[in-house]
Parts: C-alpha cells; structure tokens; sequence
C-alpha cells in the first residue's frame, strides 16, 4: 500500500531510522514529478476541436492558398488599436510576471531570437533576464527585458511596423518610448526614473539588421 | 464513439501525465500548457491513424516529444536546464518533494525523459526504449544512473535530518 507521502518530511520528528528508505524513495520521487496541473487544464483542452474537412488535394492546396493571401492581408492592413505604446503596455501586464525573473538567458538565445527577425547581435547585451517571441495585435514581435538603472526594462521590437517617429507615453506604473528603428519600432518601457533614451541607445548600438544574402 | 467523443476521452485520461511530461521536458508552466495543447491539435488532426485505443498513451507522448523537439527547433535552440525559480511549489508542500523537484529540474535531460517516463508514464523499460529511440540497455543504464543521483541526494538530505533530530534529542536531554 502507498505511504501518504505528505507525512514524509525530513524535519518530522517521528523516527526517521524506522523509514523503508527503498519504498519511501519510490513515493517521494512519484510526488516530486507530479506537479500540480494548470487550474481546469482539462476544460480548456476539451474545448470542442474544430471538425476534420476532408477536400481534394487541388482544393485543399487552394484553401492553404486563400488562407496565406488573407493572413498576409490581415497583417497589412490591420491597424493598431490606440496606438502601438497603448498595446505593448496591454502586453506589459498580460506577462507581468516576467518582469520579476532574475535569472540570466544565454547570449546564443538572445541573438537566436533577434536572428528570427532579422536582427543581428553584434555585441552582448547586460544581464538578460527574458527573451521570447511574441504575438502583439496578430504582429510578431520580440519581448525583451533586462536589468536597467531603475528596475527591469522591457524592449519590444516590432518588424516593419511604423510609429512615424519619436513618441513617449505613461501609466501610473511605467514610462515608454517608440522609436523608428531597425525597420521596424523599438518600444522601450521602464519603471519611472529610467534612463529611456540611454536603453534606446544600448539596444542601437547591439544590434542591427542582418545583411541579406545577394 | 465518434470523433470528437473519443478525442474528449484521450484529454480526460491523459491530459494531467502529458502536462507532467511535458513540464519536465522544457521546465516552464506555461510553455507546458501550450505543448500539451498543440499536442492534442495535432493528435486531432491525426486521430484516423490511431489504430488502437490501447496504444493510445504511448501515442500521445511521442506526439508530445516530438512537438517539444518542432517547437525547441523554432524558439530556443539551446536546452535550458529547469531554473530553479521555475519549480513549482504547492502550498503546503514538504520541503521535501520539493528539495527532490531541484535536484530533478538538475538531472541532464537524458536521464530525467526516461525517468518521468517509467515513473509517470507507467512505461516498461522496452516501451521507453521504442518511444526514445534508443537500444533497451542504455534505457536501463540511464534509469539506474538517475535514480542514482537522486537517492544519493535523498540520502544525504535524510541523513542530516537525522543529525539534526539527534541534537535536538541531546538538547531535549540535557535540558
């Protein structure tokens, strides 16, 4: 029979030399890698999945067709509600919790992720506490932060898309610039008292754009 | 059972092992949930070629691995070992379990996949072996050394609770 692993503590002061360590181990470790699941993970997948359409392959190379043409459309013609600085602080919030991150990414992420972007690094950033690839309004983008003067600092880079030059905004919280650069926008957003333009000009001078094979 | 009720057969049954799974292989809660959700899309669009409802598992978890490997390819090329910040922690727990989970998050990916495997997974030694693609004996070999790091952890952490409930029993003599 199973031992009730919540009562295995190594600070119990009942007998630890009475323990079975071989069967004790064996419960310990199935507890240890059960990690507790998402909140109603299962409701979420069973969401109803969409219905298999069988078509003919001409017609369902047409459809991939149609569909990539309207991707591409949506993605040219779909403009930014409230401005660009309005939804990367919406983004800001909705992944709040990477602010707080302390650990350090490897370099090779870093310039593997601006790699996807088209963006080259051409010198090593400080301390990097978070990189991804992210989605903002249907665009990618990439999400960095990292430790500036007055607390993390979030860099968002936006391929191709234009904010028509400098602009700054705010919240009760953070302070953010945009900036047309590197093709795109650069939107940085720092705790108040951060050095914004000083962040504008670290990320300018670490990366460019990657030269195109002819 | 039509399609779309045997597909919510497979998440209830095996939707909290795949999340397990796959929370060891990349180490972040959320990266989890969304391997385990592209997983099931995946195994929806290709549920005509499970033949056999007993297979079903072993089925799931190499859809699962193998999406881990498609989206590792795409976003982050390099392994990063689970940080320690990333473990998760339950209200409540024993320092335990959750003192073992760090040493886990630890183990080279190698020996943890086989690990979380057997353990979780319920998978025979020759079911691992098939889903890893690897020779039997070096399942075995990589089963013997995790669990080896692991207890000699376990050990040494029991033994200084020992030491320490052994002074606090002097202590409670002398007094």
């Amino acid at each position: 029979m199973r031992k009730r692993v919540h009562h295995m503590t190594l600070n119990d002061s009942k007998q630890p030399e009475n323990k079975d360590s071989v069967s004790d181990f064996e419960a310990i470790l199935k507890a240890a890698l059960s990690v507790p699941l998402p909140k109603q993970l299962a409701t979420r997948l069973q969401m109803q999945p969409p219905k298999p359409v069988r078509v003919w392959p001409l017609k369902r190379w047409a459809a991939w067709a149609a569909v990539i043409l309207l991707s591409i459309g949506t993605l040219l013609w779909r403009p930014w509600q409230g401005g660009i600085e309005a939804q990367v602080f919406a983004h800001i919030y909705e992944e709040l919790g990477y602010l707080s991150a302390d650990h350090q990414v490897p370099m090779a992420q870093v310039r593997a992720v601006f790699q996807t972007v088209g963006l080259k690094v051409r010198e090593d950033f400080p301390t990097v506490r978070f990189i991804g690839p992210c989605v903002i309004q249907g665009h990618p983008t990439v999400h960095m932060i990292f430790a500036g003067q007055a607390g993390a600092v979030t860099v968002i880079y936006l391929p191709g898309r234009h904010t028509g030059g400098f602009r700054a905004g705010q919240d009760s919280r953070f302070i953010a610039q945009g900036v047309s650069a590197l093709g795109g926008t650069l939107v940085i957003v720092g705790e108040r008292g951060e050095d914004l333009k000083g962040v504008e000009q670290l990320v300018l001078a670490r990366v460019k754009l990657a030269s195109r094979p002819a | 059972m039509n399609p779309s009720q045997r597909f919510q057969r497979l998440i209830a049954c095996f939707h909290a092992d795949l999340y397990r799974y796959a929370y060891w292989l990349c180490g972040h809660v959320q990266q989890a949930e969304d391997l385990v959700q592209d997983s099931f899309l995946r195994a929806w669009k290709n549920l005509d070629s499970l033949r056999e409802e007993s297979l079903a598992k072993a089925w799931l978890f190499t859809i699962l691995r193998h999406e881990h490997a498609r989206q590792l390819g795409r976003f982050s090329p390099i392994f990063l070992d689970i940080e320690a910040q990333d473990i998760v922690w339950e209200s409540g727990q024993n320092s335990e379990i959750f003192g073992l989970r760090r040493v886990i998050a630890k183990l080279p990916l190698d020996y943890r996949e086989p690990l979380v495997l057997q353990v979780l997974g319920g998978f025979s030694q020759t079911e691992i072996a098939h889903l890893l693609e690897l020779n039997e004996n070096t399942v075995a070999t990589r089963l013997f050394r995790a669990r080896q790091q692991l207890k000699s952890w376990y050990e040494d952490a029991f033994a200084q609770a020992r030491a320490s409930h052994d002074t606090q029993r002097l202590k409670a003599t002398r007094k």
